[in-house]
């Protein structure tokens, strides 16, 4: 395989303070690995963007106060970006980053951030800070599709593990799109909201999560689905991934399913 | 007075307790106990120091510079009371003054130094009522602790513009988030007094912007705006912004000329237009800030910094700042890290220009008091710094996270060992000289190791 992708990290200035770049870090890493040149391509304030441009973006946490810079400049990429996600481009969307792919996100005494959209989810400032570590059950639809990108499946467990760190309380609106799942659900930790029934948001391609972690890093089952669905996007063709030596990412990720569902039961 | 009374010896004999029975340093639980009982325990205390409080307080560098200022205390005969043993919360501080203090609860001290950190500041401030401040920077530390520095920043702001007593507020001005800081309170509070410090120039000024690096962000805390900045060290430097009025303040005294190696730096330090050099023993740029600062505050004080810059020659580093151990003929340099920047600065000061080692051991844990989430050893720009060549041995309650941090920063899976037990790494080392890199409980745990194996004293004791 000799293919390009090309990762649009979304203003890396600003939302960047949660060491969710281990995410790009891995997706560059592991496509590497399969033989494919990685561009990063950074989306910020001024940046012009054309529809097809991007195959993966990326759009991390920041702070409070930067979340609303960036709401306000994220508004002139909204066509752009909900086309490419209609179409199939992928996107890994996480705690402030995901919160401006839905709707919007109701602050206590400021008025409303807007979002662009790609999810049908809303979320309103809370009091109960979500802080901890989270493990998750992903999406069977997810989990089963999972298992059919790799030449070889390996033993691929159906836990997410991350750290979660927000008090933003995100919730699905019931009517609408209803192509959106939840990414799974909370085994340990909270997820969207403090009532722990699901965690993440996935619609096309496009993913919202609250783990930091990094995420992709221990959970490389899902960076792997990633990039697959990323080739498949650009070059119109599913074409299966060699399996890579993930001995140690999954003893890491082991290591904090084992910690915190022992303590549940 | 009575409520008083019991909550100090209940103090004194939690103290006492813990020496007879060589259980920790002492240092939290006899203040933790006696707050419970008397919760004005620290007022009382502190108001009792005859020339005031001083308070240090910032992300990085609390440690080093109360102890630079503790060491010129101690070698001018000066009677102070200070916070050393690393318990920077409200209970380190009233565990210290328990034991200095006698039964009926006096003190005999000119000074109180008090190292606080970020949280603790905000709420203890007002109490203390101190003479004198020091802020040493605001970076990203332990979200999952302190949360945003947006909201550091703004309690900081609260406490200090409601401050009752004037105070002196001596800030690191290449920090924008402190220069933002200072410019806020001032309007707040006009009768504080501003003294600013800052590093010139050096030998270092390079602009770091790597993507997928992004140690610190560098953003007008006032507008949002990209400022322009030349940079000493991650985010701190000459800065101003594109978009508003927002700058580097002019200072009385800075750095300039400094130059570092493996062993410290040397350089000048200017103020009030007089020249002096300096020589730090201490690695690494950022501990410059750190030696500014303290410098500083003798200096505002009217202290003999003569004196002080020829002393600090000696000073020896504190617990796990870059302090050297020998075990077995290998010698160990153990260094503390808890945040991004700290990291990264560390990491750039042991593997400065081609270091011989040819191993090094990074310990991560995930306790409350490292952090409990350990996402922010992905902004560490860990590739940039440590050469390819050496031999990685990971351990720690996350010592598979570390191995990963290292294999996507492009060492070889094989290359790298992990010890998912402390005691096991002793068994894998090869060289004569090797550093460690230890988060907080980390630390302590090789301090235990160090302690049996009868190579190192208690850190509390020294």
């Amino acid at each position: 395989m000799n293919n390009k992708l090309t990762i649009g990290y979304l203003y890396p200035e600003y939302m960047n303070i949660y060491g969710d770049t281990g995410n790009i870090v891995t997706l560059q890493y592991r496509a590497i690995k399969r033989g494919l040149t990685v561009e990063i391509k950074q989306i910020t304030a001024g940046t012009n963007l054309q529809p097809g441009e991007i195959d993966i973006y990326f759009f991390g946490g920041g702070q409070d106060q930067q979340q609303v810079f960036v709401s306000e400049d994220i508004a002139r990429l909204s066509r752009t970006i909900n086309k490419d996600i209609a179409n199939g481009s992928v996107a890994l969307t996480i705690c402030g980053g995901y919160q401006l792919f839905g709707e919007f996100y109701r602050p206590f005494d400021q008025k409303d951030l807007n979002g662009i959209t790609v999810f049908p989810v809303q979320t309103h400032a809370g009091d109960v800070r979500m802080i901890d570590n989270c493990v998750i059950t992903m999406h069977d639809d997810l989990y089963s599709e999972i298992n059919e990108i790799y030449t070889k499946t390996p033993q691929i467990p159906k836990t997410l593990v991350g750290f979660e760190n927000h008090s933003g309380q995100t919730s699905f609106i019931e009517t609408a799109f209803s192509t959106a799942r939840p990414l799974g659900f909370p085994l340990y930790g909270y997820g969207n909201n403090p009532t722990k029934e699901t965690e993440g948001c996935w619609r096309n391609n496009a993913f919202g999560t609250y783990l930091h972690g990094s995420l992709l890093p221990k959970n490389p089952h899902f960076a792997d689905y990633l990039l697959y669905k990323a080739l498949e996007y650009r070059t119109q063709k599913a074409a299966l991934l060699e399996p890579l030596d993930d001995e140690l990412e999954y003893k890491a990720h082991s290591a904090i399913v084992k910690k915190y569902t022992n303590l549940i039961k | 007075m009575i409520r008083k009374l019991a909550a100090i010896w209940c103090g004194k004999c939690i103290l006492l307790l813990t020496k007879i029975l060589q259980q920790g340093g002492g240092t939290a639980a006899p203040g933790l106990y006696a707050l419970k009982i008397d919760s004005q325990l620290i007022e009382s205390f502190t108001r009792q120091c005859k020339k005031g409080s001083i308070i240090i307080t910032g992300t990085n560098g609390k440690t080093t510079t109360s102890r630079l200022i503790s060491h010129y205390f101690s070698q001018s005969n000066i009677s102070f009371i200070h916070n050393r043993a690393g318990s920077n919360l409200e209970r380190g501080i009233a565990s210290a003054c328990i034991s200095s203090s006698d039964w009926l609860g006096k003190i005999s001290a000119d000074y109180g130094l008090w190292e606080l950190d970020e949280a603790a500041f905000s709420k203890l401030v007002e109490k203390i009522k101190p003479t004198k401040i020091v802020l040493l920077n605001l970076f990203r530390d332990q979200l999952d602790r302190y949360g945003e520095v947006d909201t550091t920043k703004i309690k900081w702001v609260t406490a200090l513009s409601h401050l009752s007593l004037p105070t002196t507020i001596i800030f690191n001005a290449d920090d924008p988030q402190l220069v933002h800081l200072a410019e806020l309170v001032s309007n707040n509070n006009p009768k504080h007094i501003f003294v600013p410090f800052s590093i010139n120039s050096g030998n270092e000024n390079s602009s770091e912007n790597d993507v997928l690096s992004p140690v610190e962000t560098v953003l007008c805390p006032q507008c949002k705006h990209k400022l322009s900045m030349n940079q000493i060290i991650a985010g701190l430097g000459a800065f101003r912004c594109q978009n508003c009025s927002l700058k580097r303040p002019s200072t009385n005294s800075g750095i300039s000329n400094y130059s570092v190696n493996e062993s410290g730096t040397t350089g000048e330090i200017v103020s009030s237009s007089l020249k002096k050099t300096f020589s730090l023993p201490l690695p690494g740029a950022f501990n410059l800030y750190n030696f500014l600062a303290a410098y500083t505050y003798l200096e505002n004080s009217k202290q003999n910094v003569d004196l002080f810059l020829s002393i600090v020659k000696e000073y020896k580093p504190a617990f796990a700042r870059m302090e050297h151990i020998v075990l077995n003929k290998t010698e160990f340099i153990l260094t503390l890290i808890k945040n991004p920047t700290g990291f990264t600065e560390s990491l750039k000061t042991i593997f400065y220009k081609n270091s011989n080692y040819s191993e090094a051991i990074f310990i991560l844990n995930d306790n409350y008091a490292d952090g409990k989430d350990v996402s922010w050893i992905w902004d560490v720009a860990i590739a940039k710094y440590i050469p390819h060549h050496i031999r990685i041995i990971v351990s720690g309650t996350r010592c598979y996270d570390m191995a990963i941090r290292m294999k996507y920063s492009g060492f070889n899976e094989s290359e790298i060992v992990v010890c998912e037990n402390l005691h096991e790494i002793f068994n894998n080392v090869t060289t004569q000289k090797i550093p460690i890199f230890a988060t907080y409980t980390a630390s302590l745990e090789l301090q235990n190791y160090f302690e049996k194996t009868g190579v190192k004293n208690k850190y509390w004791n020294e």
